[in-house]
C-alpha cells in the first residue's frame, strides 16, 4: 500500500501548474518534494487527498483511485490521511483541544472521554502539555503548526502530509518539528510526505527527495544522490545557485 | 486592428460566461448543500448556535429599525392624509405596509449586511486560511459543517425577527398615532382592522424564509468562492451584501406578483 | 455554546410566534370563550363584501362575515355570518349589504325589511326556512358605477329604438313617461333635502347644488305640464298635433337633462358618475329632435319606460341611502 500519481495534469486557468506529475511513494518511507516557491508542490500534495481532482492522470493512495472515489469512500479515505497545512489551518473558533479532537468526532464509537485522552496523547506528542484551552489566536506560529500536527496525527494516519512544516520557524522549533516527523515515521511506521524548500530539514527527515520543476517531477533519489547528483536544477536548488537553474531553463 | 476591433465582443462574452459559470458553482453549492442535509450528526450541533447568532443576535437591529419605520410610517400617513382621507387610515396603512412590505424587506436588507457580511468573511477567511481544507481532510462535509446550519438558521430566525420587527413596527405607529397625531386607539384599531387579512402575515412569513435562505447562502455562495487573502475577503463580503440585496428586492416583487392577487 | 443562548434562541422563538398568532387573531377579532350566533344571508350578488367585513345592526357592529358562497345553482350567493353579541334579531330581518364608507370597505346590514319596503330582498327558498342555522333574505345597494352602466345600456336600446319601427303613441307609454317625470321631481326633492341637512359640512358646494336642483325642479315641472298637454291631445287623438307637442315636450326633457347635467358637475363626488349618464340621455333627445326617427316611434316601446323608471327607482334607492347615510358619500365632495 502506497501513494501513486501517475501522469496528473493539472491547470488553474490558462495555467499549467502540473504536467505529467508522476511520483511514488513506497510505504513507511518519508519523501519531500523540494522545489521553488508556487512551483505546485502544494497542488501535488493536495491531490493525494482529493481537495484538487486532476484534470487528468490518476492518483492512487492505499489502493484507492483518488478521482472516482465517491464523496463517502474520500472521507472514509481521509481518515487514513493526516494534512498538516502550511499555516496549520486551526479553526479560529474552537479551543486547542477542540480542534485536535475534531477528527475523533466523525469516528463512531468514540466516547468523550477516550476522545479527550487521546487529545492529552496527541499535544504530549507535539509538547503542547497545557496548552489544550487557548484558542490559535493565543499561540505563536510555531506552538500553531506543532498543533496542527496535533489534529493531523490525532486519528492514527497511515500516511502523513506536510505542507511546508517547518517554514518561517526558528532553528530550533524547526529541529523539533523534524524529530517528530522521523518519529512518526519510526515509531508509528507512518508514510511522509513532506514539501519543503528547507535543504537541511528535507536532507534529516527523508528517506527519499524528489524535486519537482516546471509542472514534473526533474529528479528522485535518495538525499545521497541527490547531494551528488550532477543535474544542474536541482543542483542549482539546493546550492542556492539560481544562475545554474536559468542555463537549464 | 482586428483584435481591438474583437476585444469588446470578447469581454462581453467573457462576462456572460462568467455569470454562467457563477450560476452553475451556485447550484453546485445547492445541491451539496441539500445532500449535506443527510448528515445530520455534523450540522446538528452547529444548528442551535447560529440560530442565536444569525437570529437572535440580529433582533436589537431588526426592531431598531422596525421601531423607527412605525413612527414615520404614521407620521408620513398623517401628513397625506390631511382633510380628505379619515384618519383612521393610519392604523390601516402602517399595519398594511409593515406587515407587507417593510417589515420583511428593510429586515432583510438590513440582516443581508449583519448576517450575509458575516458568513461571507467567516467562510472567505477560512477559505483562505485553508481551514476549509482542513475541515475536508478532517472527513467534515464543508456544506453540512459551513453551510447547512447558516441556510437553516437563517430560513427558521428571519420570520422569528420579522415578525417581531411586523409587532414593534405597528405598536410603534400606534404609539405615534396617540402621542403625536391626536388620534384615539379606538380610531387606530379600526383602521388596523379594516383591510386586516391573516394571509398578510404569512404573506410576511413566507418572503422572509425565502430573504433567510437568500442571504445566507449568498453569504456561503460568496465566502467559498474567495481567493486571494485578506482583499479577496472583503471583495467576497461587499459581493455578498450587494448581490443578496439585490435578490432580496427582486424576490420581493416576484412574491408580490405570485401570491398577492 | 452556552444554557443562556440557549434560553434566548428559545425565547425569541415563542415571542416572535406569540406576536405572530395572538396578533393575527387579534387583529381579526376572534373572540374567545364566547359562543358565535351563526345566521346566513341570500343575495343575488354581494357586490365587494368579503369575509371579515363586519356585520351591523342598528348601528353596532355585531359580528363578521365569515364565508361567501355562490349557491350550486347559481342564482344566489349565501353569505356566512358570525354573530358575536347576543341579540334578538326582527322577525322580519334583511340583510343590506352596502358600503361602509367610499374607501371599498362593505358590511352587511340586518335591518327589518318594514323599514325599506323599496328594497327587494331576496326570497329564501322553503328548503331553508327548516334549517338549523337562521336564513334570511338580503338586498345589495346598487353601486354608482353600475348605475352608469345601467344608463348606458338605456341609452344604447333607445338610440336602437329610434331607429325602430313607427308605432302609435299610446296612452300607455304616456303614462309611464309622466311617471318618470314624477319621479326625477320626487328624487330632485330628496336630493335638495340631503343638500340642505348637510350644508354645514360643504357650504359651497350645496349653495351651487342647491340652486341647481331648484332648476332641475322647475324643469320638469314644466315636463310635466307638456306631458299633460300630450295626455289630453291623446284621449283627443289627433295625431297631427300630437307630434307638435311631443316636439315642445322634447325640448323640456332636454332642458331637464341639461340642468341635471350642470348640477351634477356641481354636485361633483356623489353625483359625478351620473354626469355621463345624462350627457348621453340628452343626446338622444338631440338625436330625437333631429327627426331621426320619431317620438311615437320611441315612446310606443314600453320597455324604455320600464327601464327608465327602474333607474330612476334605484337613483332614488341610492338618494335614500346617501340620505340616510350621508357620512358614506359627503365626504368624497370635500376632496
Amino acid at each position: 500500500m502506497s501513494i501513486r500519481l501517475i501522469d496528473v495534469h493539472k491547470a488553474f486557468g490558462e495555467k499549467q501548474v502540473l504536467t505529467g506529475f508522476s511520483l511514488d511513494i513506497e510505504e513507511g518511507q518519508t519523501l519531500s518534494i523540494i522545489g521553488g516557491s508556487g512551483v505546485g508542490k502544494s497542488v501535488a500534495l493536495k491531490h493525494v487527498v482529493g481537495l484538487l481532482e486532476p484534470d487528468s492522470g490518476e492518483v492512487w493512495v492505499d489502493g484507492r483511485n483518488v478521482s472516482v472515489l465517491s464523496q463517502e469512500e474520500l472521507y472514509e479515505l481521509r481518515r487514513d490521511v493526516g494534512y498538516v497545512f502550511q499555516f496549520a489551518a486551526l479553526f479560529d473558533s474552537m479551543t486547542v483541544n477542540d480542534n485536535v479532537g475534531m477528527g475523533l468526532k466523525r469516528i463512531p464509537g468514540w466516547t468523550p472521554a477516550r476522545i479527550s485522552a487521546r487529545v492529552e496523547e496527541c499535544l504530549h506528542l507535539v509538547d503542547l502539555d497545557g496548552y489544550g484551552d487557548r484558542f490559535p489566536a493565543e499561540l505563536s506560529g510555531g506552538q500553531r503548526k506543532r498543533a496542527g500536527l496535533a489534529r493531523a496525527i490525532a486519528t492514527e494516519p497511515k500516511y502523513l502530509l506536510y505542507d511546508e512544516p517547518t517554514t518561517g520557524l526558528d532553528p530550533v522549533t524547526t529541529a523539533v518539528i523534524d524529530q517528530l516527523i522521523v518519529r512518526m515515521r519510526s515509531e508509528l511506521g507512518v508514510t511522509g510526505v513532506v514539501i519543503t524548500h528547507d535543504m537541511d530539514s528535507a536532507f534529516r527527515i527523508s528517506d527519499r527527495i524528489a524535486m519537482l520543476y516546471d509542472g514534473r517531477i526533474r529528479f528522485e533519489g535518495t538525499p545521497d544522490e541527490v547531494r551528488g547528483t550532477q543535474d544542474r536544477v536541482v543542483r542549482g536548488f539546493i546550492e542556492g545557485r539560481p544562475d545554474l537553474l536559468e542555463v537549464a531553463s | 486592428m482586428r483584435i481591438s476591433l474583437l476585444r469588446p465582443v470578447e469581454a462581453v462574452g467573457q462576462a456572460v460566461l462568467s455569470a454562467v459559470a457563477a450560476v452553475g458553482r451556485a447550484g453546485q453549492l445547492g445541491l451539496g448543500a441539500v445532500r449535506a442535509l443527510r448528515k445530520g450528526s455534523i450540522w446538528g450541533p452547529h444548528l442551535l448556535p447560529q440560530m442565536a447568532k444569525i437570529g437572535v443576535d440580529s433582533v436589537p437591529i431588526a426592531l431598531f429599525i422596525a421601531l423607527f419605520t412605525g413612527v414615520v410610517l404614521s407620521l408620513q400617513a398623517s401628513y397625506t392624509f390631511t382633510g380628505a382621507i379619515p384618519l383612521y387610515f393610519v392604523g390601516t396603512l402602517v399595519g398594511k405596509t409593515m406587515v407587507l412590505e417593510l417589515g420583511p424587506v428593510l429586515t432583510g436588507l438590513a440582516l443581508s449586511g449583519r448576517v450575509g457580511a458575516n458568513i461571507a468573511a467567516e467562510i472567505g477567511t477560512m477559505r483562505v486560511t485553508e481551514q476549509v481544507d482542513a475541515l475536508e481532510t478532517l472527513a467534515y462535509d464543508p456544506n453540512a459543517y459551513l453551510v447547512v446550519p447558516r441556510v437553516l438558521a437563517g430560513a427558521l430566525m428571519f420570520p422569528m425577527v420579522v415578525l417581531l420587527a411586523n409587532g414593534v413596527g405597528v405598536l410603534a405607529g400606534w404609539a405615534t398615532s396617540l402621542s403625536l397625531l391626536d388620534m384615539s386607539s379606538q380610531e387606530f384599531l379600526k383602521g388596523l382592522r379594516l383591510f386586516f387579512r391573516s394571509w398578510d402575515v404569512w404573506f410576511s412569513v413566507i418572503k422572509s424564509v425565502s430573504f433567510g435562505i437568500t442571504v445566507t447562502s449568498v453569504g456561503c455562495f460568496f465566502g467559498f468562492g474567495t481567493t486571494g487573502g485578506a482583499e479577496g475577503v472583503g471583495r467576497a463580503t461587499t459581493r455578498s451584501v450587494v448581490v443578496s440585496s439585490m435578490i432580496i428586492l427582486v424576490l420581493d416583487a416576484f412574491w408580490a406578483a405570485v401570491l398577492l392577487k | 455554546m452556552s444554557k443562556g443562548r440557549e434560553l434566548l434562541v428559545g425565547f425569541v422563538i415563542i415571542a416572535a410566534v406569540a406576536v405572530g398568532v395572538v396578533g393575527t387573531l387579534w387583529l381579526k377579532g376572534v373572540h374567545w370563550g364566547r359562543p358565535l350566533e351563526p345566521l346566513q344571508i341570500l343575495v343575488p350578488d354581494v357586490a365587494q363584501l368579503t369575509p371579515g367585513d363586519a356585520v351591523v345592526f342598528r348601528g353596532v357592529r355585531i359580528g363578521r362575515v365569515s364565508t361567501i358562497q355562490v349557491e350550486p345553482d347559481g342564482q344566489a350567493v349565501r353569505v356566512s355570518v358570525n354573530l358575536e353579541e347576543q341579540v334578538k334579531l326582527p322577525a322580519d330581518a334583511g340583510g343590506v349589504v352596502a358600503p361602509e364608507s367610499m374607501f371599498g370597505d362593505w358590511q352587511a346590514e340586518i335591518v327589518s325589511r318594514s323599514r325599506y319596503p323599496r328594497y327587494h330582498f331576496y326570497d329564501v327558498p322553503k328548503v331553508d326556512s327548516t334549517a338549523d342555522v337562521r336564513v334570511i333574505g338580503g338586498y345589495t345597494i346598487p353601486e354608482l358605477t353600475r348605475l352608469t352602466a345601467s344608463a348606458e345600456e338605456i341609452s344604447t336600446n333607445l338610440a336602437n329604438l329610434t331607429n325602430r319601427l313607427e308605432l302609435a303613441f299610446n296612452e300607455q307609454t304616456a303614462q309611464n313617461l309622466s311617471r318618470a317625470i314624477d319621479n326625477i321631481e320626487a328624487v330632485t326633492r330628496e336630493v335638495r333635502d340631503l343638500v340642505n341637512r348637510e350644508a354645514a359640512v360643504a357650504a359651497s358646494v350645496t349653495a351651487n347644488a342647491d340652486s341647481a336642483l331648484n332648476e332641475i325642479e322647475q324643469a320638469s315641472r314644466a315636463a310635466r305640464v307638456s306631458f299633460e298637454r300630450v295626455q289630453q291631445l291623446l284621449s283627443d287623438a289627433k295625431m297631427d298635433s300630437i307630434m307638435d307637442n311631443v316636439q315642445l315636450a322634447t325640448g323640456d326633457i332636454q332642458k331637464v337633462s341639461g340642468v341635471l347635467a350642470n348640477s351634477s358637475g356641481d354636485l361633483r363626488g356623489t353625483l359625478a358618475s351620473m354626469d355621463s349618464s345624462f350627457a348621453r340621455l340628452d343626446r338622444i333627445t338631440a338625436q330625437l329632435e333631429s327627426g331621426r326617427g320619431s317620438l311615437g316611434r320611441l315612446l310606443a316601446d314600453s320597455t324604455f319606460a320600464v327601464r327608465a323608471e327602474g333607474v330612476l327607482e334605484q337613483l332614488d334607492l341610492l338618494l335614500k341611502d346617501l340620505r340616510e347615510n350621508p357620512r358614506r358619500y359627503v365626504r368624497l365632495s370635500i376632496f
